[in-house]
C-alpha cells in the first residue's frame, strides 16, 4: 500500500458558475467567437496538371528558403505524448504534455505542422478544394472536394495548393523541415481543455446546406495562460522564442512562390502571422516570420549548378536584394489574380498581426 | 568489354540525420502496439538495428540523376546517341534495343549500350549490368542512434479539429550510417553525376526514405575516403601506370582513367564511350596489396578533390550536348 497521496483530481467545471451567460439558451448570448470562417472563392478551384518532379523546368524557380519564426503568443505543439514533469526536468508537475525536442533537447515544430499551417492559408486565397475535412459530402460546396489525383491512370489534375503541397498520391513541390529552437530550455503553460466545436450548435458552419468557409482563428495580444476550466500543463515556447527552418522548393512559378511569400507575411500590405500548433482559440500558437534569405536558381543558373561541383557564385540572396526579390513575386501574384482578393482581404482582418484584440474571457 | 574490370572506385561516407528520416519497414499495421509506420530493420552484427538499405539509398540517387539529367539534357532519345539524355525506366518500353527488322532480336551488346540513356548506362536497365552499387549503411555505433516517435494530424480546414489521425511513425533524428558505393567500369563523367548528385544530397535538394514532403530524409554527407583502382595495371619502372600486356598503353601515374581510356578507339567508339577519358590529380597511384594493380587513394575531405576533376568530364558531356 502506498502511503503517497492520491494526486489532485482535477474537477469538472462547473458550468452554472464559470460561465453564467452560456446558460442563457439564445445564441446571442455565447461569447464572441475566436474565430472567422473565410468564405469561398466565387469560382471553383481551378485544376491543372502539376509541374512533377521529373525534372527542374528551365523556366520554373528552384531553391530554398530560410526562415527565422518569432514566437509572438505561447506555443504548444503537441507530440501527443503525456509523461511526468520529472521527465523533462520538473518535479513540481506531475503530468505535463510534451512538445517534440531534437537531439540537443532544442524545442522543435515539425515540418509537418508548419505545412500544414502555411498549407491552409494558401488554400484559402487560392481557388483550392477543401482538402481536409470530416464535414459531410452533400455539404461540401460544388467542385470543392479533395483532389484526388489517380497518377497511374493519368488523371493528374489537381488545385493550387495540392500542385504544390501535394495530394494524396502525389508529392508536392515544397519540403518543410523541422523548424529548430535557437536557444535550449523550454517553458511550461496550462492549456484548458477546450470545447469540441459544435457544429449543430454554430449554424455559422453552415449556409444553405453547405459548409461556409475556411476556419481561421484570430491573433489576440496574449495567450490566456490559466483559465478555471480543467486543463492540463504543457510544455510551450514562449514569446520571443526563435525558430530556424527551411524549406526546400521546386518547378515554382512566380505567381505560386509570390503567392507563399503573401501567406508567410511577407506583402506590407497584408501583414499577417501564422498560426501554429494547439490552444488557438485562447490566443496560441502566434508566430510572426522573417525571410532572412533565399537560394534561387532558374534559367542558366540552373545549368551553370549542374556543370560545376563548386556553385559558381553564391545564389543565395539576403537584405535588400532579397527585398526586392519578395516584393517583386509579390506583385507578380497579386498581378496575375492567382491570388483571390476578397478572400486574402477577409484574411487580413483575421491573421493581422500585430493586433489589438483582446483573449476571449470565459467560455472558449 | 565488360568481362573486363578495367576501373573500380570505392566511395566510403556517412549518412548523418540533419532532422528526421525514416525508411519505411513493408510490414506495416502487422502488430497494433507497434508505430504506424516504422523504420526498417535487420540484423547486423549480433543485434537488431535500424539500417538503410542499399536498394533505398541507390533508389533516391538514381531518380536524383535522372532528374539532373532530364533538366540540362534531354527527357527522350536524340537522335545522335552520344547527346546527354535520360529516359524514364519505369515507362520505358525499350524498343531502341531490339533490332529494327526483327522485334524478337536485341541489338549487339555494344549497340544496346550506345543507345541506352545516359543513366540506364551507369544504373542498368533490362538488357545492361549496374555499374553502380550501393551497400546497405548501418550505424556506426547503436548506442548513438536517436529514435522517436511522431504524430501526425491534419486539422480540419472547416471545424478547426482533428480530420485525420493521429496517426504515428518512427523516426530516426540522430546518429551515422556508414555505406559505400562501388562504381565499376565507369567513365569520368559518370562518377562526375554522382559527385553532383551527392553535393545535392547533402545541400538538401533531395532526401532519403519516406514522406519527403514532411520534411523528412535530409542528410549530411561526409566522406571517409575514396579508392580509384585499375585492377589490370602495374605501375612500370618508370613509376607510370601502364595496362598489362599493353606496352603502348601507359600514364603518368597520377592519372585518373575513365573506361574509355583503356579502350581500343574502334572499340571505344563502338560503346560509345568519350575519347580521353582521363585527368591529372594531385594524388600518386601505389601498388595495390599482392602486387596486381593500382590504386589512387582521396582522403577524408579531399575526396571532393576527386569530384571537381570528375565533374569536369561530366561538363564536357553536357556541353557537346549543347553545341550540336
Ligand atoms: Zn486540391
Amino acid at each position: 500500500m502506498s502511503s503517497n497521496p492520491p494526486p489532485p483530481k482535477p474537477s469538472r467545471p462547473n458550468l452554472a458558475n464559470s460561465s453564467p451567460r452560456r446558460r442563457n439558451n439564445s445564441e446571442q448570448a455565447l461569447p464572441a467567437k475566436p474565430y472567422e470562417l473565410i468564405p469561398f472563392p466565387k469560382q471553383p478551384p481551378c485544376l491543372k496538371r502539376p509541374a512533377g518532379h521529373d525534372k527542374y523546368l528551365p523556366d520554373r524557380l528552384h531553391g530554398t528558403l530560410f526562415l527565422t519564426l518569432t514566437v509572438q503568443t505561447a506555443l504548444h505543439v503537441s507530440t501527443g505524448v503525456v509523461v511526468m514533469g520529472s521527465d523533462i526536468g520538473n518535479n513540481r508537475i506531475p503530468l505535463i504534455k510534451t512538445m517534440v525536442q531534437n537531439p540537443d533537447q532544442k524545442l522543435t515544430i515539425q515540418g509537418s505542422s508548419l505545412k500544414g499551417c502555411v498549407r491552409s492559408v494558401y488554400e484559402a486565397v487560392t481557388r483550392s478544394c477543401i482538402c481536409k475535412t470530416k464535414a459531410k459530402k452533400l455539404q461540401i460546396p460544388d467542385k470543392y472536394s479533395e483532389c484526388t489525383p489517380e497518377p497511374k491512370k493519368g488523371r493528374l489534375d489537381v488545385c493550387p495548393a495540392c500542385q504544390i503541397f501535394g495530394a494524396l498520391n502525389w508529392q508536392g513541390l515544397i519540403e518543410f523541415q523541422d523548424a529548430v529552437c535557437q536557444s535550449t530550455g523550454f517553458a511550461t503553460g496550462f492549456m484548458p481543455s477546450l470545447y469540441r466545436p459544435r457544429p449543430d450548435q454554430r449554424r455559422a458552419y453552415f449556409r444553405q446546406g453547405k459548409v461556409a468557409g475556411r476556419k481561421f482563428y484570430y491573433h489576440t495580444i496574449r495567450a490566456i495562460d490559466r483559465g478555471q476550466n480543467q486543463g492540463i500543463p504543457v510544455q510551450t515556447a514562449a514569446k520571443e522564442y526563435i525558430f530556424t527552418t527551411a524549406l526546400h522548393f521546386k518547378n515554382l512559378t512566380a505567381e505560386e512562390l509570390g503567392t507563399l511569400f503573401i501567406v508567410l507575411g511577407q506583402d506590407p500590405q497584408y501583414p499577417i502571422a501564422l498560426k501554429v500548433g494547439g490552444g488557438k482559440p485562447i490566443g496560441m500558437g502566434t508566430m510572426t516570420v522573417q525571410v532572412t534569405a533565399i537560394d534561387c536558381i532558374k534559367g542558366q543558373n540552373l545549368r551553370d549548378r549542374y556543370v560545376a561541383y563548386q556553385s559558381p557564385d553564391s545564389t543565395q540572396l539576403t537584405g535588400d536584394v532579397l527585398q526586392q526579390l519578395m516584393q517583386q513575386h509579390i506583385q507578380t501574384a497579386h498581378a496575375s489574380a492567382f491570388v483571390e482578393k476578397p478572400q486574402l482581404d477577409a484574411l487580413l482582418e483575421v491573421l493581422r498581426y500585430p493586433t489589438d484584440r483582446e483573449p476571449p474571457t470565459g467560455m472558449y | 568489354m565488360h568481362k573486363r574490370l578495367v576501373n573500380h572506385c570505392t566511395i566510403e561516407l556517412s549518412l548523418i540525420p540533419d532532422g528526421p528520416i525514416l525508411i519505411k519497414s513493408g510490414k506495416e499495421g502487422a502488430d497494433p502496439t507497434k508505430p504506424d509506420m516504422e523504420f526498417v530493420e535487420t540484423y547486423h552484427q549480433d543485434g537488431r538495428t535500424i539500417y538503410l538499405p542499399g536498394s533505398s539509398l541507390k533508389g533516391a540517387i538514381r531518380a536524383h540523376a535522372e532528374r539532373i539529367v532530364r533538366s540540362i539534357g534531354s527527357d527522350s532519345k536524340p537522335t545522335n546517341p552520344n547527346l546527354l539524355w535520360a529516359n524514364d525506366p519505369l515507362n520505358d518500353n525499350y524498343d531502341y534495343l531490339k533490332d529494327r527488322k526483327d522485334k524478337q532480336k536485341k541489338l549487339s551488346p555494344p549497340e544496346i549500350h550506345l543507345h541506352s540513356s545516359f543513366t540506364d548506362r551507369l544504373f542498368g536497365n533490362t538488357s545492361i549490368a549496374s555499374r553502380l552499387r550501393i551497400e546497405d549503411a548501418y550505424p556506426t555505433d547503436r548506442t548513438q542512434l536517436k529514435l522517436e516517435e511522431r504524430n501526425g494530424v491534419a486539422i480540419d480546414r472547416v471545424f478547426g479539429s482533428v480530420a485525420v489521425g493521429p496517426f504515428n511513425y518512427q523516426v530516426c533524428t540522430g546518429g551515422e550510417f556508414k555505406t559505400k558505393i562501388h562504381l565499376k567500369n565507369f567513365t569520368l563523367a559518370q562518377l562526375g553525376l554522382i559527385g553532383l548528385v551527392l553535393r545535392d544530397l547533402n545541400d538538401g535538394w533531395f532526401g532519403l526514405g519516406f514522406t519527403k514532403s514532411r520534411g523528412l530524409g535530409t542528410v549530411r554527407v561526409q566522406y571517409e575516403q575514396a579508392i580509384v583502382q585499375y585492377p589490370a595495371c602495374v605501375l612500370n619502372s618508370e613509376n607510370q601506370i601502364s595496362l598489362l600486356g599493353h606496352s603502348n598503353l601507359s600514364w603518368n601515374h597520377t592519372t585518373l582513367l575513365g573506361v574509355g581510356a583503356f579502350l581500343e578507339e574502334s572499340e571505344r567508339d563502338r560503346y560509345g564511350f568519350p575519347k580521353d577519358d582521363r585527368l591529372d590529380t594531385p594524388v600518386s597511384a601505389e601498388a595495390m596489396p599482392l602486387g596486381f594493380g593500382v590504386q589512387l587513394t582521396w582522403h577524408g575531405n579531399t575526396v571532393t578533390d576527386l569530384f571537381e576533376r570528375s565533374v569536369k568530364a561530366w561538363k564536357k558531356v553536357v556541353m557537346s550536348g549543347a553545341t550540336s
